[in-house]
């Protein structure tokens, strides 16, 4: 209830903070070319995941003969570790591929979404953008992925040291195991989870300032750091709400398939997962739409 | 906080002997300790006298006794203990040496003296037996100026100072908590042969001594808490005295910040010592222990002695945990980290209680020598920890927990330990800390607990038990070796014997294998073949010669053991009818199974038929051949074929494989496949909101 408060709380300031706060709002509305977009990122979600769909498939043909696994719909502790052991890397290399190639298409998507959102006119053409907005841009969001992703590195390896300092010198202090084992790794956790986020809202305004403004990658550093302090509410609370809930519900999502019964509960475990990307597809168009709304004009189209 | 008190010798030995436990008579000891110690918390350290009384009962004279000091593992980092590699299952001691200044603890003999009143000075001479390192201070010679004659009686006094080192492994102390064992110079164990067993203290192996009478006096710091080997039987400022008859070991616990709580478990007086604030886990490990002490009396052996003493140490001493001692045991840490999602639902507090319980009567009443044959305690104990959970969860199987609701059951998670074990070695093999590297815990300890459980499978848990007792009654502070447990197997199951006898002296693991399962739609060799009526067609038509349910082509090859040869075979029988199908006029199906096995003379096992009529076929196999493979021509398609029965082959370290269907399942694909790519869209949206 406290974090369903504080976002109702956050929600009502963004509000309140005038036409730039209702920006956000008018974000979440459909415009002309939303949901061809939408229809666009579940379309690239799905074709994006059928590779790896078959390689999984592939890899899992030897267990799936194997009754030690498959005699049981919920698998006890054992065999889902002889399951990771058994079909691990196949399954870990299928989502890998998976994330890769939706990625780097929702990238392409993006731009093509950044620059479609911020036009004028009534009728805009989606594939159009792709093609002359999206693809060009690639280059730069990887660049701006790739900087987010030191910048995210170094965050998780510095917390990381500092973090056995502290428990190495409380384990001779006489801590609880409590203590240095979950409650401090949580805390680094929480920080390595707040720089996620914070370089995420970084490199979204990057994105826009690429698109909007046709900077360089090098320009459209500063000017995300410029609007992020100029607009802390809608910059900075808006995006890191969204890039923080966004996830930890697909997580949701993810456990409950785990834990689903094979069969039956395979079904509702995918029906749930179709409305996470649902979800997730219309979050992404919000953040997007909101950001063209907050920055101004688009620059071309 | 310490308190430095005064320095008390008490010069008297006890004329009488303790009263015997409530569950049987203590045997007579040739050998006692008097011990006299002050624990300095603030320096970490021990100073005190040893005042030993041995009586050599051999027939040959003795001029040396050999003398564990086993704090000087921790006195340096070449010690034998702290070089060598840190076996599977156990903590790596590395990252405590680096995180206190001054970890290391020692032991210094500053004066040894044999006979009356003052005495003659004996000489103290350092030994290396095992490995000759240098280095290795943790076992000495000690001369003696007067030789003991056989059947004659000596009196050593031994003055000694140590320093306890940081909690590294089993004993040691910091600030206000202290678990002090291994602390005092001990004998070591002389055969009724005159050869004395003395080993230098080893990163895998644990400790043997000899059965004797205690008396040991502790100061400590006034208010603090003291736990300890047998029954407390004065107390004074600051003092305290511990008596214990016939046992091997003495170790205690004394810490300023812990509460103590007594019951009586069945005629046992059970004290529980931890850190305030852990009523709850207190409360598990006395319920859990409390059945374990009925069950092992029931099946066992009773419990001979008054007291057993368990302590739950603080966090920070964790690496004193799970440890024995005689009538003292150390649980799980106690700490509010246990009681965090995922950890508090598995059952860790009570199957280490349990455990320690266990080798009460392995390590602390038989008493086998842990160096030369570890397995005999550890893994003896490690079967008994799953009965014992067995009797507490009120099921045939154990099981550990369930983590996020799976089950986390207790036999799969022991033989997984099994794979990969490279190289094999038999579990039999001597001395037990020269098992290769990483691999002495599985061997020790599951491997041994496993083989145990399968025989109680194949020849049922009343003749395992009966095996126990008998050992047990026999052997009791006795220090017998394998030999002594399978002769003891034999009298009450000859097969069951051979069984064990196989499973520790065989180098591998046994591991059955379906290997291949198939059904194709039968159909006539082409070419001129010979009909039923006698004459020959070509390309004939109709259904095949091998027709009639049940019978199977058994293809198995020879094998060799030693001088005896036996031949393979190619037969045709009909196999056992477990569940009798439907009879269909489905075209006939040819359906092949290969199953690949240890070679074992002694692990029989079933393997099981499913068809898609609903006929269920059974074959024994002897397993002694490295495979058999099955052809049946049916009306009827192979679902799959089992290799079983599960709890006979609880040794197999990879049950997976131990049965194969012909076709995979689409649903098992599809879930995790399905599971695989959410996993991936995830990561994608992620990325696509974070990078």
């Amino acid at each position: 209830m406290d974090g369903f408060g504080g976002v109702a709380v956050a929600l009502i300031l963004l509000r309140k903070t005038g036409p730039v706060g209702g920006a956000v709002f008018a974000g979440a509305r459909l415009r002309p070319g939303s949901r061809r977009l939408l229809a666009a990122r579940l379309l690239l979600f799905a074709l994006a995941g059928l590779p790896g769909l078959l390689v999984a498939m592939g890899g899992l043909k030897g267990l799936a003969r194997k009754p030690w696994f498959t005699d049981l719909a919920q698998l006890p502790a054992m065999q889902v570790v002889d399951l990771v052991g058994g079909a691990g890397a196949a399954m870990a290399g299928a989502a890998f591929v998976t994330a890769a190639l939706t990625w780097v298409a929702g990238l392409v998507l993006t731009g093509a979404a950044l620059d479609v959102l911020g036009a004028s006119q009534e009728r805009v053409r989606v594939w159009h953008a792709v093609r002359v907005v999206g693809l060009p841009r690639l280059w730069a969001f990887l660049r701006i992925a790739a900087l987010a992703a030191v910048a995210n590195a170094l965050v998780v390896v510095t917390s990381g040291w500092i973090l056995e300092a502290i428990v190495g010198h409380g384990d001779a202090a006489g801590w609880t195991g409590q203590t240095q084992l979950i409650t401090l790794p949580a805390l680094r956790g929480l920080v390595v989870l707040a720089g996620l986020v914070a370089f995420g809202v970084w490199a979204h305004w990057t994105r826009v300032a690429v698109v909007a403004d046709d900077l360089t990658v090098r320009r459209a550093v500063i000017a995300a750091v410029r609007k992020m302090w100029s607009q802390p509410g809608v910059a900075v609370v808006f995006p890191a709400l969204v890039g923080g809930l966004l996830p930890v519900a697909g997580a949701a999502g993810l456990y409950v398939w785990f834990a689903a019964p094979v069969g039956g509960g395979t079904l509702w475990a995918l029906a749930l997962w179709c409305v996470w990307l649902l979800i997730q597809a219309f979050g992404w168009h919000w953040l997007q739409h909101a950001a063209r709304l907050t920055w101004g004009p688009a620059a071309s189209s | 906080m310490s308190t430095r008190l005064r320095f008390l010798v008490p010069v008297w030995l006890l004329a009488g002997v303790c009263a015997p436990a409530s569950a049987g008579d203590l045997p007579a000891m040739s050998t006692r300790y008097v011990i006299d110690a002050q624990l300095e918390p603030e320096t970490r350290e021990l100073t005190g006298t040893v005042d030993l009384t041995w009586t050599n009962m051999s027939s040959e004279g003795v001029w040396e006794l050999p003398v564990h000091l086993y704090l000087n593992a921790f006195a340096h980092e070449a010690t034998t203990f702290l070089r060598e590699p840190v076996p599977s299952g156990r903590r790596d001691h590395r990252e405590v040496l680096e995180r206190y200044d001054d970890p290391w603890g020692w032991t210094q003999l500053i004066e040894v003296t044999q006979g009356e009143g003052s005495g003659a000075r004996c000489t103290v001479t350092p030994w290396q037996p095992d490995d000759g390192n240098p280095q290795d201070e943790t076992l000495v010679r000690v001369g003696l100026p007067t030789e003991v004659a056989p059947g004659a009686t000596t009196r050593v006094r031994f003055q000694f100072e140590a320093r306890l080192p940081v909690p590294i492994a089993r004993t040691g102390g910091v600030d206000d908590y202290f678990f002090v064992a291994q602390w005092y110079p001990k004998l070591a164990v002389r055969g009724s042969d005159g050869k004395w067993t003395a080993n230098q203290f080893h990163r895998a192996t644990e400790f043997f001594a000899d059965f004797a009478d205690y008396e040991v006096t502790l100061r400590v710091p006034e208010g603090w808490v003291v736990g300890a080997t047998g029954a407390r039987d004065a107390q004074d400022s600051g003092a305290v005295t511990y008596r214990q008859r016939a046992v091997h070991d003495f170790a205690f616990v004394a810490g300023a910040n812990l509460q103590e709580s007594v019951s009586d478990a069945g005629g046992v007086e059970l004290r529980i010592i931890a850190p305030p604030g852990s009523e709850a886990l207190v409360e598990r490990v006395r319920a859990s222990l409390t059945i374990g002490l009925a069950t092992l009396a029931l099946r066992v052996g009773p419990y001979p002695y008054a007291t057993l003493t368990a302590v739950l140490p603080p966090f920070r001493a964790r690496r004193t945990s799970g440890m024995e001692y005689p009538t003292l045991i150390t649980g799980f840490p106690a700490d509010p980290l246990f009681e965090a999602p995922v950890l508090r639902d598995l059952v860790l507090p009570e199957s280490v209680a349990v455990h320690e319980l266990a080798h009460q009567y392995f390590y602390g009443l038989v008493a086998t020598d842990e160096r030369a044959e570890a397995f005999l305690d550890e893994g003896f104990t490690t079967y008994w920890e799953g009965e014992i959970l067995e009797a507490i969860q009120k099921t045939d199987t154990p099981s550990v927990g369930q983590p996020l609701g799976a089950n986390l059951d207790w036999t799969a998670l022991r033989s997984s330990g099994l794979r990969g074990l490279r190289p094999a070695e038999s579990v039999a093999q001597r001395p037990a800390w020269l098992f290769a590297d990483n691999t002495a815990g599985a061997q020790i300890y599951a491997r041994t607990a496993v083989t145990l459980r399968t025989a109680e499978a194949r020849f049922g848990q009343t003749a395992l038990d009966d095996v126990f007792a008998a050992y047990f009654g026999r052997f009791a502070f006795a220090h017998p070796t394998v030999d002594d447990f399978v002769a003891v197997a034999h009298g009450v199951n000859p097969d069951l014997a051979s069984f064990l006898r196989e499973a520790w002296t065989r180098p591998d693991v046994p591991d059955f294998r379906v290997a291949s399962a198939t059904a194709e739609e039968w159909s006539a060799p082409k070419g001129w073949v010979r009909g039923q009526e006698g004459s020959r067609a070509k390309d004939v038509e109709g259904g095949p010669a091998l027709g009639a349910d049940g019978r199977a082509e058994v293809r198995t090859p020879g094998y060799v053991r030693g001088v005896v040869r036996v031949d393979g075979d190619v037969v045709h029988r009909s196999l056992e009818v477990s569940a009798a199908g439907e009879t269909t006029d489905e075209e006939w199906v040819v359906s092949e199974v290969l199953v690949e096995g240890p070679g074992w003379d002694h692990l029989p096992v079933t393997v099981t038929f499913v068809f898609d009529d609903g006929t269920v076929l059974e074959d024994a196999w002897d397993g002694r051949a490295a495979w058999r493979r099955w052809r049946f021509v049916r009306r009827a398609r192979l679902l799959r074929a089992t290799v079983g029965p599960p709890d006979v082959l609880a040794m197999d370290p990879t049950p997976g494989d131990n049965s194969l269907a012909v076709a995979p399942s689409r649903a098992f694909q599809a879930h995790w496949a399905g599971f695989a790519s959410a996993l991936g869209q995830w990561m994608a949206s992620g990325a696509s909101l974070w990078l």
